[in-house]
């Protein structure tokens, strides 16, 4: 399971090798996004409110408040708490679909799922406000929370611990954008030896990945992940790729619009006897006795 | 055929969609015109599904008398993936991890559709 770490003074990266590598300004938006959040939470809409804040934008969001108090936060941009229990293995598929549908929870208890749907609220929280807010609609119905937290937490908590993982993030050389930043391995980097959060990042960066798909892909929160991610680009572990890449197998000319022609082997796959083409049919000329 | 407009459309849209995976297009027989793809995904075999998966879901529109078939999405534990007829002669799929939204991505997905379809027919 993820933990949160703060960054701390002492093990701060040195000052990274001068490269034109391209980091995304986490900066631009990120004040605003902050901004209103904070001005929607404290405002006179979420007091003692219960319904769903409705945060439109890449990722966006949703924030669930209960009597004013905030039962989950849920972002395109945050594994919840359902990827974060699945994709470590903690819990099975056939047991995350009996705890949904009948309520029993074997193999997890109240207290672990708590603390896991904690984690998932914070992560939410910090990854909306690291992407870009477009619009905050409230609407006082209450949205299905899939694991709410049993006990909900004040809406100033959630943005005291937001703007210090923002901070945090931004006070490094390299601070990445979670879900804009696609990472590669740099040369070399697998012939190192490395803590095991890092081999896992390392093995997860495709290229294609951002730190929030390698979160997902890992079950791991967003932010330790992108902290981590940030520090490796620093050390010369990973590379931000420029642009995506990507496209057509070029090996093959790719022929578009045209119907579909029988390739040369088309027998690769055996058809059931029922199906398969009657067999030539035999030289008409041929005299039967 | 401009594959590099095409190509600008895919990036874009797993740019401004978190939780894109993987985009592809082909044509509605299956055959891929163009993929950005991981590596793991295999494209020859998506598109064939795909075309497949379209087909069958027209005749279901058309047979259930609901109007116009939109897209067709099967969603799973670990993802998504959707197909969206572009015009009436190719199609698009978008694969996408469990976080996608997908009320954004047929938001997002609309113009970039309607914006192939025009580079595709104007090949």
């Amino acid at each position: 399971m993820a933990t949160n770490r703060h960054p701390d003074k002492k093990d701060e990266v040195p000052p990274a090798q001068s490269d034109e590598m391209r980091v995304t300004p986490l900066k631009s938006g990120t004040q605003f996004s902050f901004d209103m959040l904070a001005g929607v939470l404290t405002g006179r809409d979420a007091a003692n409110a219960t319904g769903t804040f409705h945060i439109p934008g890449n990722p966006g969001g949703e924030i669930h408040l209960r009597n004013g108090g905030i039962i989950g936060v849920e972002s395109a941009g945050a594994p919840g708490p359902d990827a974060l229990l699945l994709r470590t293995g903690r819990i099975s598929e056939s047991e995350w679909t009996a705890a949904l549908t009948t309520g029993t929870r074997r193999g997890i208890g109240e207290t672990e799922l708590h603390v896991v749907a904690m984690m998932a609220t914070h992560d939410a929280a910090f990854t909306i406000v690291a992407g870009e807010v477009e619009d905050c609609v409230f609407t006082p119905r209450t949205h299905d929370v899939a694991v709410p937290m049993s006990a909900p937490v004040d809406p100033l908590h959630l943005l005291r611990e937001t703007s210090r993982r923002i901070t945090s993030l931004l006070a490094m050389d390299r601070p990445l954008c979670p879900h804009r930043d696609r990472l590669a391995p740099s040369r070399g980097a697998q012939l190192r030896v490395l803590s095991p959060l890092r081999a896992e990042i390392l093995a997860h960066a495709t290229g294609r990945r951002t730190p929030r798909d390698i979160a997902f892909a890992s079950g791991r929160s967003v932010y330790p992940v992108t902290v981590e991610a940030s520090r490796m680009v620093a050390d010369g572990l990973l590379a931000v790729v420029p642009g995506l890449s990507v496209v057509v197998p070029a090996s093959r000319p790719v022929i578009p619009l045209q119907p579909r022609r029988r390739p040369a082997s088309a027998d690769d796959v055996p058809l059931p006897r029922s199906l398969r083409p009657p067999p030539p049919p035999e030289p008409p000329e041929r005299e039967k006795p | 055929m401009n594959h590099d407009v095409l190509a600008a459309e895919l990036h874009g849209l797993r740019d401004r969609v978190t939780g894109i995976t993987d985009t592809l297009l082909a044509a509605n027989d299956g055959m891929l015109i163009l993929a950005d793809t991981s590596e793991r995904i295999d494209t020859e075999v998506i598109s064939a599904l795909a075309a497949a998966d379209l087909g069958i879901a027209r005749r279901t529109s058309e047979v259930a008398g609901q109007g116009a078939f939109r897209q067709s999405i099967v969603y799973n534990s670990g993802g998504c993936m959707a197909v969206y007829a572009v015009g009436a002669l190719a199609l698009m799929v978008v694969l996408g991890d469990e976080g996608l939204n997908v009320t954004r991505l047929h938001q997002e997905t609309q113009p970039a559709i309607e914006r192939i379809n025009s580079i595709l027919t104007a090949a």
